[in-house]
């Protein structure tokens, strides 16, 4: 430990130019290399190159939408289309969601019961499943209280702005095909991350409002947490998008849809940093530091009670809710399932343009969605119940000193590939993908070389970072105390030295 | 896109809408007597300009401006706030008063007037360009959507790559100078 310690004082000491130096002059090498040999590497692809067979014709999308049903009662087709249709999905959407986030808080405690060997809440109705409908009507019937020495408006808003910002994404989630989805805009994925975003505020401003120690302690890890996994959240998503080509959500599944490889398979690292990410982001165990009981009661929301308390507990909910809908759009194929359109078919025929069709496809591509999100939210929950809680520098140390370099270099090295593995007239050099109107087609070869490229990346990352992080990444309190104890020693025999002379 | 809509030029009006509250939480920053809330009319007032610049076309800045201006720099702006403790100390001050108020909205429109004229002048070519294809009803149909985030894409990489380039070397000046003076100072105090 003595050795260790050593040397991580002596490479601080040295770390001055060299270190940013060094990989400066590395990187420079590897471009010198790729221009001079740039010539001779696509000549012997050109030479190697088989014919890429054509690619897929694009998947088949129900043509009829509700738009007419409701156009037949008389409305007008713009307001059919921009006013009714929208209303109808989103008070669906809304109920539908609210129940959902209320089962989820039931769900969650049956889960955490059945982990522990326990029942969980069996009393309300059978096996408990009433149990949401009294917790909500006993948070409705209690005190709204605001504690003395509050900032009152800022108090009584936040709770707004955290739920505000929760059920605002919601347009944007593509729950399913065609009409499944409310809405879809050209910056889907850009403005999910922005606007989730704005939900921290709500939680910063309910810990500085409260006028309590606590909430103010939870507020302030949260706002560092939140604003730490951000960058390593955004920088992994981008990895996936370099294959999907578009930030639309529903464009992202149909790139999928179209390539026939869900991006989860070309992209395994940045799943794993995203949701890894993710968890952090929605202040889940194993990183729930902003509400840690033991440490500081409840976080945050210390002071709020009734629904202003549950409030934040639904946007909490649905912010799981929404993490893990993007997660299943853009690693997890969406709405798209293998075989999903020929089950269509079975039930509705083969002709697109029908209603029935329309309205068989839909429903199924929405179960497909709440069943892939429905399983990756168990994921989280069982990972709450099952991991203890992270201390602060741990927290830190993990954003900043592993997820986001190996996304970063994920980043870079997906681009790479990618340019690799494109044809030669195009700019590239092996010709294992074709970039179509439609999406991209990548082979069996192509799949393979993004998987090897992506377990070479994660080696050499991993590799790297625990080179780099050898200080920083033990768990081993008992050594850290050890550690910790030593340079205390060491500083006060520097420092009596000084005092002797 | 429905000819009803778009004849009825409301991307005009949206545009109106959102500089007016531009405005007005644009003086709310300069009036309100606590820093917290100032900070909050100010995420205020880059949520109208990220409205302004969804409305004439440019939805990838839009996505941009909340991602960075509201949800990194703005947040960074209250934990400091709130590590200094700024928002307690004024509980003795007098509230804004509506002359004070009024004054400040002049100062906002006079400053920002001087702006937009100036670019008015400086630019012929400015006006607003027709309204972006608003989001068309999924259809799968991958021709439906503007592709403005591909035409910044390209344009950073060609047209504007130097002054992208130049902005990414002083943002990593930046980084480096923070991460030496927040260093610097922990390995004195260790010593």
């Amino acid at each position: 430990m003595n050795r260790a310690w050593g040397n991580f004082a002596q490479r601080r000491k040295g770390a001055t130019v060299s270190s940013i130096v060094r990989p400066g002059l590395v990187s420079f090498a590897v471009s010198l290399f790729l221009c001079v040999f740039d010539a001779p590497l696509r000549e012997v692809a050109a030479q190697t190159q088989t014919q890429a067979p054509p690619p897929p014709p694009s998947p088949v999308v129900p043509t009829w939408s509700p738009v007419e049903l409701i156009e037949s009662l008389g409305v007008s087709h713009g307001f059919a289309e921009y006013v009714v249709l929208p209303a109808i999905q989103f008070a669906v959407l809304l109920a539908a969601i609210l129940t959902a986030v209320a089962y989820l808080v039931y769900l969650e405690r049956k889960v955490a019961a059945f982990i522990q060997a326990r029942l969980g809440p069996m009393r309300v109705g059978p096996v408990g499943l009433l149990q949401p409908l009294a917790d909500g009507l006993k948070l409705l019937a209690k005190e709204d209280l605001v504690p003395q020495g509050a900032d009152r408006l800022v108090f009584l808003f936040a709770p707004v702005i955290a739920i505000t910002a929760a059920l605002g994404l919601l347009v944007l989630v593509p729950f399913g095909a065609a009409w499944g989805t409310v809405t879809d805009i050209n910056i889907g994925l850009l403005f999910l991350l922005a606007v989730a975003s704005v939900g921290v505020f709500g939680i910063v401003l309910a810990g500085w409002a409260s006028n309590s120690k606590y909430a103010l302690m939870g507020a302030m890890r949260s706002s560092a947490q939140l604003v730490s996994y951000e960058v390593a959240v955004g920088m992994a998503l981008i990895g996936p998008l370099l294959f999907a080509r578009s930030l639309s959500m529903q464009e992202i599944v149909e790139a999928q849809r179209f390539t026939g490889l869900w991006f989860v398979v070309l992209q395994p690292l940045a799943f794993a940093i995203y949701f890894i990410g993710s968890l952090a982001e929605t202040n889940r165990a194993p990183f729930d530091l902003p509400e840690a009981e033991s440490e500081l009661v409840a976080g945050f929301h210390v002071e709020y009670s009734g629904f202003r308390w549950a409030i934040f507990f639904m946007a909490e909910y649905t912010n799981i809710i929404i993490t893990s809908a993007i997660a299943v759009t853009v690693f997890l194929g969406g709405w798209s399932f293998p075989g999903l359109e020929t089950a269509v078919s079975w039930i509705a025929g083969t002709d697109p343009s029908t209603p029935l069709y329309s309205v068989v496809f839909t429903l199924a591509t929405l179960g497909v969605f709440t069943v892939k999100v429905a399983l990756l939210i168990y994921v989280v929950m069982w990972i709450r119940w099952t991991l203890p809680r992270y201390r602060y520098d741990q927290l830190m140390d993990l954003g900043w000193k592993w997820l986001i370099p190996v996304s970063l270099a994920n980043i870079l090295i997906t681009a790479l590939a990618f340019l690799l593995a494109m044809r030669p007239d195009q700019g590239g050099v092996f010709g294992l993908l074709e970039v179509t109107k439609n999406g991209l087609w990548i082979g069996w070869t192509g799949t393979a070389w993004f998987i090897a490229v992506n377990i070479a990346t994660f080696t050499v990352a991993a590799w790297l970072l625990k080179k780099l992080n050898r200080t920083s990444w033990t768990t081993d309190i008992d050594a850290l105390r050890r550690a910790e104890a030593q340079k205390r020693a060491g500083r006060l025999a520097t420092a009596t030295e000084r005092g002797a002379r | 896109m429905n000819p009803e809509l778009q004849s009825s030029q409301w991307y005009l009006w949206a545009v109106i809408a959102f500089g007016l509250w531009a405005v007005a939480t644009g003086s709310a920053v300069i009036t309100a007597r606590r820093p917290v809330h100032a900070a909050l009319a100010l995420v205020s007032a880059l949520m109208a300009i990220a409205g302004i610049f969804a409305m004439v076309g440019a939805e990838f800045l839009a996505g941009a401006q909340v991602l960075v201006y509201v949800g990194g720099v703005m947040v960074l702006f209250l934990f400091v706030i709130m590590t200094v403790g700024g928002g307690r100390t004024s509980e003795d001050l007098e509230p804004a008063s509506a002359p004070r108020f009024a004054v400040a909205t002049v100062i906002v429109c006079v400053i920002g007037g001087t702006i937009v004229l100036g670019a008015r002048m400086a630019q012929p070519a400015f006006e607003l360009r027709p309204g972006p294809k608003a989001a068309v009803a999924a259809q799968g149909n991958r021709a439906s959507l503007s592709r403005n985030t591909e035409e910044v894409g390209t344009d950073l990489y060609t047209r504007a790559a130097l002054p992208f380039e130049v902005a990414s070397l002083v943002l990593l000046v930046a980084i480096v100078g923070a991460v030496v003076l927040a260093k610097g100072r922990k390995v004195e105090q260790e010593d």
